[in-house]
């Protein structure tokens, strides 16, 4: 007899054993529904894509730019002028100047983002110097941390003289090396919920609170310095600003004075006597290697004077024209840039004197221009005469010209399909059109209810965002993404819409350079943080975790077509009155589309449906 | 002529659709690959029982098989002595960890089958029985809500199944009919099966959901069902003349029939007819009983402090009784017997499953395992409405429906040549050319015509009626299972009945 029966030890240690036969797994496909079905409900559930409101704007936000190359860096133009820089990650503002009289209309950082070019309606180009800001010790992170590191080497020179009482000072102040952990965590913040953003301002104030203190300090030692030398007064408004504001801090400062802070001053001040001569010696540095002549038109002959923390606030050098400019943008690989206004100039940054080019083709005004990022030699604009203009820099001719119903907002290269450009049309709609195929648009993207105002693509080109006069984002996945996204949407209509009570008409949006969050700027003075994808949580995520987002994704993939997945992957609150208007649009839409077809059912003639890839382009010029 | 188009798959435009479909059946053979790779690297063999030359598997006893097999698997073969609470009903959880056993007269007892440690006993002193109203009710166990209530309008029925595959239940009534319930079928059963003369006593369905064995009160026949297409396969050869008690069959298809004090065991049943003798038999008898549990305490498997522990000291001098439920343990060798007097575990090598899925069920599993796993099972918890006939049909196309347009656009075309033909007899509009005014004398033909019926026309009219019946009839399934899930209202059965 042969004889063999199952006999099992039982594992000392925990162990998984897997044996996929579908014997054993019985409703295998059910199941995985059911998983998609839990999976989408998950994802709304934690769908919180609002993270933060910078406030500080004194009328509404018309730009907002990202730094080329640092993630948390950002800056945003006011509809009165003032131009600001944020530090996204730890939330503050980097410094604010009053730079334009108008409109800020349009900024650009060309190159590695050492300078920026603003544009406004005062009929003024600027170029500023950012590196301060950008080197700002708010950028880098807290201020302990800067003066830590200040202390080491003034501690390096002085070889130990004032050791033993700049480490006590600081230690009076309560400042632990805690701090610099948590700025490492950059613009991963934990706190990611709505409802806890009250505790996170209070957070952040008490935070501010201390980086005040050290501010005032910092200002304090500022201005000894400046009493001690000649002053190098300025006519400017801001200067006088800044004067109050000093007053202030004065004023403040004796009610706070005690022995150790005054001990830290002193050192301070000292160290900034260090400092502030290799700063004025960087500038000139950097004049002379950008060959920016001081003219009469340019007012960088005046003093580089600085801020209370260090920062410039007024420009390299000012362009003066005789239009009001709607904006800037610079080429990709060479130090030119252009400009759009009553016409489109290309200018070179290091003789801006007078444009190298300037082009017109019809229109009375160009309200925006972009540069290939690929092919840096082609530029599109758009302008009054509801033209997309796409010219051949190496030619100095306008190519093409493609007129549209309506007139196009702002256009907006795809970064991944170079001759790929989206245009934001007054109609509310966006055109996904191929450079190379002007006769019809790629896609129709359509559910904004009132026009699209600004427009930025992820750089991924898989996804973009739109801001709109309706006071609504739209994030959209790109016709190209098709069938590999994980949204339910269809092709040609939005993923996800963002909208809050207070937020007023939105001007301005651009993801950040991960492509992790977006920025919007509205009518209502703020800056607004989103995170792009809204179920994403902020924290570092485990590997379990990633895993499961991951599972959970693919099977909302899978399975989005599944009608109880669908309902709940579409359903979205939007306000009552934009809730109605799109249901009447639709209505009126699916009206309109019966009448074409009955018209092509019963006409005699051969008639046709123009789609609407079609029915919205007017011409092509050639 | 125009060519025809072959297109990968029919009515689907969208390129890149298609190319994932592909992605995706290829994908499925790349998974189904893995599996096939996957089963060489699987720890554990599968149990058989094979026999020499002049022997046959059948004779071998127990106390013989338990000498040759190694000593956890032995364990597994014990016998508990419970004379005063008899018969035993009994069932294993899913993973094969632990079983629990009701006296009919009111013991309760659980224990671990591994450790042999008992779980739990009480005796609720009352008798423990079903209801007798042949109603089938569906609860929800998470939430404590009723789901369904079906009145089967076939007297009590004592026979109740899960079908494995497709939780679908069936349940055998007196008529010798098995009928299949799911808790979304109106008023009628998914199926109905008329499977013997007399009352059904026993059935069981095999993991695979293919097929099912019955035996009922007509001449003592077991007989083995494919499922899938309702139809009979064959009978087990030998008729018992004792009533059968009970049927099982195990997670590799062996079938246990138990019919007075003898369970006999088969082998390759299902497929194909097997041989005229069993794979194995048992008896209930006391001497055997004796033996085993001698045995046991010589292993030292007895469970202390327990009603379970009085085995078979004085088991020789009562009678066991018949068996009155059969039970394979899941992914192990064993089949559990209730009877009259207790319960007996043997061992029937090659019943179970050898590998387990430990995200499925394992029997292993630790107690923190064992808690996130509940919690997973109900976040996987399907909807009471998934459970079909066919449970692949999830997350699919309705094939149905689909079809179902296609017939009626082809309906609907060929109702529009026929009108063409009808309108004119003109050859140049039949083959689709420009039309023409017609004369005074064609209008009146065209009229006439209109009046002309042709078999044509009337198979066309047939379809269409038919189509509607249909349709009428969806409409009152409908309206039947909106009824159905009206709120239960106790004054209703006063209301004026309305004809609508």
């Amino acid at each position: 007899m042969k004889i063999k029966a199952i006999s099992r030890i039982k594992p000392k240690v925990n162990t998984i054993q897997r044996n996929l036969d579908p014997l054993i797994h019985p409703f295998a496909k059910a199941r995985e529904a059911q998983r998609a079905v839990v999976a989408a409900k998950t994802d709304r559930i934690f769908a919180q894509p609002f993270v933060y409101a910078f406030s500080g704007h004194s009328d509404g936000v018309w730009s907002i730019q990202r730094h080329p190359k640092r993630l948390n860096c950002i800056f945003s133009g006011g509809c009165d002028g003032e131009i600001k820089v944020w530090n996204t990650a730890n939330r503050c503002e980097i410094a604010s100047i009053h730079a334009h009289n108008g409109f800020v209309r349009g900024m650009s950082l060309p190159g590695d983002g050492r300078t920026l070019i603003t544009c406004s309606e005062d009929k003024t180009i600027k170029i500023w110097n950012s590196q301060p800001w950008v080197q700002s010790d708010r950028m880098d992170g807290s201020i302990s941390a800067l003066l830590y590191r200040m202390n080491e080497e003034q501690d390096r020179k002085n070889q130990g003289e004032v050791l033993g009482d700049g480490s006590e000072g600081l230690r009076s102040f309560g400042i632990g090396m805690n701090e610099e952990d948590e700025d490492e965590d950059a613009l991963i913040d934990n706190e990611d919920d709505e409802d806890e953003e009250d505790d996170d301002e209070d957070d952040i104030n008490i935070n501010e609170n201390k980086n005040i203190d050290l501010l005032k300090i910092n200002k304090r030692a500022m201005i000894m310095d400046e009493e001690d030398e000649d002053d190098k007064s300025n006519s400017d408004d801001e200067e006088d600003e800044d004067d109050d504001e000093d007053q202030k801090l004065k004023q403040s400062q004796v009610r706070q004075q005690s022995q150790s802070k005054l001990k830290v001053k002193k050192q301070q001040s000292s160290m900034n006597k260090d400092k502030k001569p290799i700063k004025q010696q960087q500038q000139h540095q950097l004049k002379q290697t950008n060959n920016f002549s001081s003219s009469q038109q340019s007012s960088s002959s005046s003093s580089l004077s600085s801020h209370a923390n260090g920062i410039v606030d007024t420009p390299i050098e000012t362009i003066v024209g005789s239009y009001a400019y709607t904006s800037v943008d610079h080429n990709w690989t060479n130090q030119t840039f252009c400009s759009t206004g009553a016409s489109v100039d290309i200018w070179d940054l290091q003789h801006s004197k007078v444009p190298i080019n300037s082009f017109a083709w019809g229109a009375d005004t160009y309200y925006y221009a972009r540069y290939n990022r690929v092919e840096q030699n082609i530029l599109a604009t758009c302008g009054s005469d509801r033209g997309i203009v796409l010219y051949d820099l190496r030619s100095e001719t306008p190519i093409r010209k493609l007129i549209l119903r309506m007139k196009t907002n702002q256009l907006c290269w795809n970064p991944v399909e170079p001759f790929n450009y989206l245009a934001g049309n007054e109609d509310g709609n966006v055109y996904e059109f191929d450079m190379r195929n002007l006769g019809a648009s790629r896609c129709v993207y359509k559910d904004h209810l009132d026009s699209v105002m600004s427009l930025d693509i992820s750089p991924t080109g898989r996804e973009f965002c739109s801001g709109s006069y309706d006071r609504t984002i739209r994030l959209w996945d790109s016709q190209a993404a098709g069938i590999h996204t994980k949204s339910a949407a269809p092709i040609g209509r939005s993923k996800d819409v963002y909208h809050l009570k207070r937020m007023q008409r939105i001007f301005a949006v651009t993801y950040t350079g991960d492509g992790e969050y977006i920025l919007s700027g509205s009518d209502d003075m703020n800056v607004r943080l989103w995170k792009s994808h809204p179920s994403q949580p902020l924290y570092r995520l485990l590997g379990r975790e990633k895993q499961k987002i991951k599972y959970q994704g693919a099977l909302l993939q899978k399975h989005k077509h599944m009608p109880e997945v669908k309902r709940i992957m579409m359903a979205r609150h939007l306000p009552s009155n934009l809730y109605h208007q799109l249901n009447k649009r639709r209505i009126m839409e699916a009206s309109s589309r019966r009448k074409a077809q009955n018209i092509v059912a019963n006409s005699r003639r051969k008639e046709k449906i123009e789609p609407e890839r079609v029915a919205n382009i007017v011409t092509e010029e050639k | 002529m125009q060519p025809q188009k072959k297109s990968l798959r029919d009515g689907i435009k969208d390129k890149k659709l298609i190319q994932r479909l592909k992605n995706e059946r290829q994908q499925t053979k790349v998974r189904a690959d893995d599996r096939r790779k996957m089963e060489f690297v699987l720890p554990e063999d599968e149990g058989f029982l094979e026999a020499d030359e002049n022997e046959k598997t059948h004779q071998f006893r127990q106390d013989e098989i338990v000498a040759n097999v190694d000593i956890t698997a032995a364990r597994k073969k014990f016998t508990l002595d419970l004379h005063q609470y008899g018969p035993y009903s009994l069932d294993y959880t899913r993973n094969g960890r632990y079983f629990l056993l009701g006296g009919n007269k009111g013991h309760i007892f659980m224990a671990d089958y591994i450790d042999f440690k008992p779980q739990c006993e009480i005796n609720v002193n009352q008798s423990i029985r079903d209801g007798n109203a042949g109603v089938l009710k569906y609860m929800d166990t998470s939430t404590g809500q009723q789901i369904s209530l079906h009145k089967t309008h076939l007297g009590p029925c004592m026979v109740m199944e899960q079908n494995p595959h497709n939780a679908v239940i069936l349940v055998g009534h007196t008529n010798g009919v098995v009928s299949m319930w799911s808790p979304n079928c109106a008023h009628e059963p998914l199926v109905k099966m008329l499977t013997h003369g007399g009352p059904v006593r026993a059935v069981s369905c095999d993991l695979s959901g293919h097929y099912m064995a019955t035996s009922g009160l007509d001449g003592g026949k077991v007989k083995i069902w494919d499922i899938r297409q309702l139809k009979m396969l064959h009978n087990i050869p030998g008729n018992y003349e004792v009533p059968i008690s009970s049927l099982q069959l195990s997670q590799r298809g062996i079938l246990a029939v138990g019919s007075g004090d003898v369970v006999n065991i088969y082998k390759d049943c299902l497929s194909q007819a097997p041989g005229k003798e069993p794979y194995m038999t048992y008896k209930l008898t006391p001497q055997q009983s004796q033996v085993s549990s001698q045995h046991n305490r010589q292993r030292g498997s007895s469970f202390k402090g327990s009603l379970a522990t009085k085995s078979g000291a004085d088991g020789g001098t009562t009678s066991y009784g018949s068996v009155h439920q059969l039970k394979f343990v899941p992914f192990d060798d064993a089949l559990g017997i209730g009877h009259g007097a207790g319960f007996s575990s043997i061992i029937v090598p090659g019943s179970g499953l050898a590998n387990y899925d430990s995200l499925e069920a394992d029997p292993f599993e630790t107690k923190k395992r064992r808690k996130e796993g509940e919690v997973k099972q109900l976040l996987d918890k399907l909807p009471a409405s998934m459970i079909t006939l066919n449970p692949q049909d999830v997350g699919t196309v309705g094939k149905g429906i689909i079809e179902h347009e296609k017939d009626m656009r082809e309906i609907n075309i060929q109702l529009k040549q026929l009108g063409k033909k009808e309108g004119s007899k003109d050859k140049q509009l039949e083959k689709g050319g420009k039309q023409r005014r017609l004369s005074a004398a064609q209008k009146r033909m065209k009229r006439m015509q209109k009046n002309i019926i042709t078999k044509e026309k009337i198979d066309l009219e047939h379809k269409i009626a038919l189509d509607r019946q249909v349709k009428e009839r969806q409409k009152t399934i409908d309206r039947m299972r909106k009824e159905k899930e009206k709120p239960f209202d106790p004054l209703a059965r006063f209301s004026m009945k309305t004809d609508d």
